[in-house]
């Protein structure tokens, strides 16, 4: 693990002068925010890194290697344990975490400053070759071993690695949808991946970063910091070693979860403007024209697009008496109807449809009544109604719904829409009941893609997600009386483990019992798509940034970032 | 009466304290316990109407007929208002009182057997069935009736609904014209205790009181029935399942579990189901995997959850409720269940088989529905709304969660959606499959044209 120190001061250095420009849009600033703050604070503890990596081994060493039943029980065994420990660590963690950035803010500026000349030395060289793990480290090298340091804000993610698990089970009509290839995570990652590609690798791999418009955002500032940090090889030019350079960091963030339509085209669009860069450029000259290239993109093709769909959407909202049926959760959606009501001063209804496993639909609910769309808030007048999807057809009935809004993912070229799973089904019962359905789509969204079937254009997420696991049991009961009685019988440790035994067993059978084994059952396959595709047929219009359209018409608008 | 109190108030607890209770002080737990919700579920409520029919039956120290009709209508009326959205209960109900009419049918048609004995033998040899015993009020009109000749007529019919005992629908057609008392009374004579073609019509002069016995027979083979019809619906199933289909299926429910293991005893296929996520996804998850029933499902028979779909070798894809439209395009058919089958051929079904079924219209593929005969009620849906059910809220957004439960306008969570006929290819009954169209007339039947209204 310490081969991998040099190339990670990158980070430090890129992290603190990439903040700036996000201070005109809210969601990738409070992604690049969380970054630096957890890694300064990790950077403190230093017997944590060494537990994790322990663990890390456990749980990995198995990956791979075809194993026997009892092997496998074992292992179960093992990474039941190494969760359980996890939870404890999580908490600890945070607590530490917070502890120390309360209390000492300063110091891992020093550090940082320190290793940021240390990589002005002596990155040129080392950052780009491949082969570098034999090698002596650079006399000028500050071995600081960052790189652990860093890890155990996503080690609870590395813990318990499902991939050899994924490999055993797959859906046969949907085997073509799994990734080839290793899944990512830490031990993956090759020596030049940056270390802010990885942390984004790990937030995608977990859906913390899940939206669609949240992905290409944070992949293009983190991209910009990649761009930052790099130094182009001698003997080589800047246009053509980017592209590799970058093509390297992509594929690894694509194992991590496929590419998305809309970050695809972000990538089209900026690995064609690396081709397209003057040759004599210098190339501090030519990341500055990247970065402000990349920063204009975001301004323009996200954050202003945005705002330009939220107020076409709002427009189509009437002042009194509607009621929105939406789907999930979609920032452009979210963004339209906060402000038709706050801006505007709608007045109407909004219900949403939830589904599992997700339940992206709750944090827009919770949002919408967090702005205050509840009896008694700030937008009272507004009201939040929320249903699950089994609920639609009630929820259609009882409501009187007169439009669907419904966020996108992608717009395909036969005017049909790739988004969350569930999205079809709202759709097609709103199109039932005569309502309106509405995409809001930026146009970098827009792609060339067709499929007329939700299977052969799809992703498949953790199947082990559909695996219900009590939600009453993870508000209350699960963790805190847990450490209230480690609190009290700090002495009598021996009952304590008891205890806990005991009801984690009790749990495990009732909560958690029923589909936990289900790898086990030779012809039982749980499936988990995250997306489907909405026939044109229950479209009725697309706004996008360029104007508003009907659903045959995207490929007019043509697609983002080139097919030229 | 001790073992009652260990119980938990529900089906086994009612059926634990009826032998020692009351009639009075039954039907008054009976009626508590549907409006606790404490006993749900279409099957459940039909077991619990019965048992408790037979009661009141067996105490009501009736002479006549005509008063005991009296009261287990007004029983069976309470019991009704108390689970309003339960069409089962209605549904027993109302074949109690078929029975009942059925015995005073046979009581007015022995008193004038001695009259004209001979006029009544020849008609049953024909097709009929040896519970037709008609009034001798018809006799004249079915004299008029081409019954015996046009023998394609019926055969035809029976064909269609499969049921072994049909008897002619022809009289339905000249009841139409006749007098409401003679239709009233060609009407009772009909209908088909399915599978329980009642013994008790050989002709034996009753005596005043034995016609209780008979009722209570009736209800014992109705009860029966309720027993055996998964099976008997399951004994189709090798007609509409065949090798290397693809069968959609949704929530769960013992007939359609039935249904599905006794065609994957002979052929292979693949089952893609779908969760129905908050009311009954535990239950589909036993199901899938052949566990035990959690908590508070266990109105679901238990016995046909022993062995799994898996166990025999069928691939069954489970997925969650948002990929129905997504994995519907690679179904042949979907097969559900219905909790009620209502005069017109709609149905009420587990919440999200309207999106369910819409989807497999949009995508072409056939929705048979599972309906056993004790579901198919003669209630007309005049508002869909009547029979929508509503469940606990707190599995759509947990108690726990104050924020969403204060500050969210409504929350609903409805158990059944009501779906359309149009949507439904076929049924398949105890009878065997009924076509959507023929549906109404199958469920008339059931039950005499008195009891149609409550």
């Amino acid at each position: 693990m310490s081969e991998n120190a040099p190339s990670t001061n990158g980070v430090s250095a890129s992290s603190s002068d990439a903040t700036p420009s996000f201070a005109t849009m809210p969601d990738p600033a409070s992604i690049a925010e969380q970054t630096p703050d957890t890694n300064s604070g990790a950077r403190q503890e230093r017997p944590q890194p060494k537990q994790a990596s322990t663990a890390e081994n456990i749980a990995e060493a198995g990956a791979g290697v075809k194993l026997t039943g009892a092997q496998l029980k074992q292992r179960k065994q093992a990474e039941k344990a190494a969760r359980r420990a996890e939870k404890v660590t999580v908490k600890g963690e945070q607590a530490q975490i917070q502890q120390v950035q309360s209390s000492s803010s300063g110091r891992p500026d020093v550090k940082q400053r320190r290793s940021s000349q240390g990589e002005q030395l002596q990155t040129p060289q080392s950052h780009h070759k491949r082969k570098l793990s034999n090698q002596p480290p650079e006399p000028g090298a500050v071995r600081i071993p960052f790189r652990p340091g860093q890890q155990p804000p996503s080690t609870p993610q590395t813990q318990q690695p499902p991939q050899p698990k994924h490999a055993e089970k797959r859906v046969p009509l949907v085997s073509h949808l799994y990734p080839s290839g290793k899944p990512a995570s830490l031990t993956t990652a090759s020596r030049e991946i940056h270390p802010s590609v990885l942390t984004l690798a790990l937030q995608l791999r977990n859906l913390t970063i899940a939206g669609s418009t949240a992905r290409t955002l944070s992949l293009l500032l983190t991209l910009k910091r990649v761009i930052k940090a790099y130094t182009t090889p001698p003997s080589t030019a800047l246009s053509r070693h980017l592209t590799t350079h970058l093509s390297h960091q992509i594929s690894f963030l694509s194992s991590a979860r496929p590419l998305g339509i809309a970050q695809g085209n972000a990538i089209r669009w900026l690995k064609k403007l690396i081709s397209q860069l003057d040759p004599d450029l210098d190339d501090n000259d030519a990341k500055k024209f990247l970065c402000d290239a990349v920063d204009s993109f975001i301004q323009e093709k996200v954050t202003l697009a945005s705002e330009v769909i939220a107020s076409q959407a709002c427009s189509r909202i009437e002042a009194e008496g509607e009621t929105i049926l939406v789907f999930g959760k979609s920032s452009v959606v979210e963004k339209a109807l906060l402000k038709a009501a706050k801006d505007e001063g709608k007045k109407f209804r909004v219900v949403v449809v939830d589904s599992r496993p997700l339940f992206e639909g709750r944090n827009l609910a919770k949002g919408l009544l967090r702005a205050g769309m509840r009896e008694g808030g700030d937008l009272d007048g507004c009201q939040v109604v929320y249903s699950l999807i089994s609920g639609l057809a009630d929820a259609l009935e009882q409501n009187c719904v007169t439009k669907c809004f419904l966020g996108a993912s992608g717009m395909l070229g036969n005017g049909s829409l790739y988004s969350r799973c569930g999205s079809a089904m709202v759709a097609m019962m709103a199109k039932q009941y005569n309502v309106p359905v509405i995409v809001l789509g930026e146009s970098l969204k827009f792609t060339a893609k067709m499929a007329v079937d939700s299977l052969s254009l799809n992703e498949v997420g953790d199947a082990d997600a559909l695996v219900e696991r009590d939600e009453s049991q993870t508000f209350t009961s699960d963790v805190p009386p847990k450490q209230e009685d480690a609190g009290k019988k700090g002495g009598g440790g021996k009952k304590k483990g008891g205890d806990e035994e005991q009801k984690e067993e009790d749990e495990d059978a009732s909560k958690n019992g029923l589909l936990e084994s289900w790898r086990d059952h030779p012809n039982l396959y749980l499936l988990n798509l995250m997306y489907d595709i909405t026939p044109k047929d229950y479209l009725d219009m697309v706004i996008c940034e360029l104007g508003t359209l009907p659903p045959g018409a995207v490929p007019v608008i043509g697609v983002h970032g080139g097919d030229e | 009466m001790a073992a009652d109190l260990l119980l938990v108030p529900g089906l086994a607890s009612f059926r634990a304290s009826l032998p020692s209770w009351p009639v009075e002080k039954s039907i008054e737990h009976l009626i508590s316990l549907f409006r606790r919700r404490q006993i749900r579920g279409p099957k459940p409520c039909a077991l619990a109407t019965a048992w408790l029919l037979r009661k009141v039956v067996s105490t009501t120290r009736a002479t006549e007929p005509g008063k005991l009709i009296l009261r287990v209508q007004d029983v069976g009326k309470k019991l009704v208002e108390a689970a309003p959205r339960e069409l089962t209960v209605g549904n027993i109900v109302r074949r109690v009182l078929g029975a009942i009419r059925e015995e005073e049918e046979n009581r007015e048609a022995d008193t004038p057997l001695g009259s004209e004995p001979n006029s009544i033998p020849p008609t049953p040899a024909g097709e009929l069935p040896t519970s037709f015993l008609p009034a001798s009020a018809i006799a004249p009109a079915r004299d008029d009736s081409p019954l015996g000749r046009p023998q394609n007529r019926p055969a035809l019919l029976s064909q269609q609904t499969g049921g072994p005992e049909r008897r002619p629908a022809v009289t339905s057609m000249f009841s139409i014209m006749a007098h409401p008392t003679m239709r009233g009374s060609a009407g009772g004579s009909s209908p088909i205790r399915s599978g329980s073609s009642t013994p008790s019509t050989v002709p034996q002069p009753p005596q005043n009181t034995d016609f209780r016995a008979e009722v209570l027979e009736a209800i014992t083979e109705i009860v029966d029935e309720l027993d055996q019809a998964d099976e008997q619906v399951a004994g189709y199933a090798l007609d509409h399942i065949s090798s290397q289909e693809t069968i959609f299926t949704y929530s769960t429910s013992p007939v359609v579990q039935r249904f599905l293991l006794k065609a994957a005893s002979k052929r292979k296929f693949t089952l893609i189901q779908a969760e129905s996520y908050p009311n009954s996804h535990k239950a589909t998850h036993a199901t899938v995997i052949g566990s035990k029933i959690p908590e508070g499902y266990e109105d679901l028979d238990t016995e046909s959850f022993s062995k799994p779909l898996i166990a025999y070798g069928i691939t069954v894809l489970l997925i969650p409720d948002s990929s129905i439209f997504a994995l519907m395009s690679r179904a042949n058919k979907v097969i559900i269940s219905a909790t009620g089958v209502l005069s017109n051929g709609s149905i009420v079904a587990a919440a999200g088989t309207k999106p369910l079924v819409t989807a497999a219209r949009f995508h072409r593929v056939p929705v048979i529905v599972l309906a056993e005969t004790y579901k198919l009620s003669p209630v007309v849906p005049y508002d869909p709304f009547d029979f929508v059910d509503y469940g606990d809220v707190q599995k759509v957004v947990p108690y726990q969660d104050r924020e969403m439960q204060l500050g969210l306008q409504s929350v609903q969570n409805p158990v059944t959606d009501f779906v359309e006929s149009e949507y439904v290819d076929m049924f398949v009954t105890n009878l065997g499959g009924v076509a959507t169209g023929y549906m109404y007339r199958t469920i008339r039947d059931q039950y005499h044209d008195e009891d149609l209204e409550l």
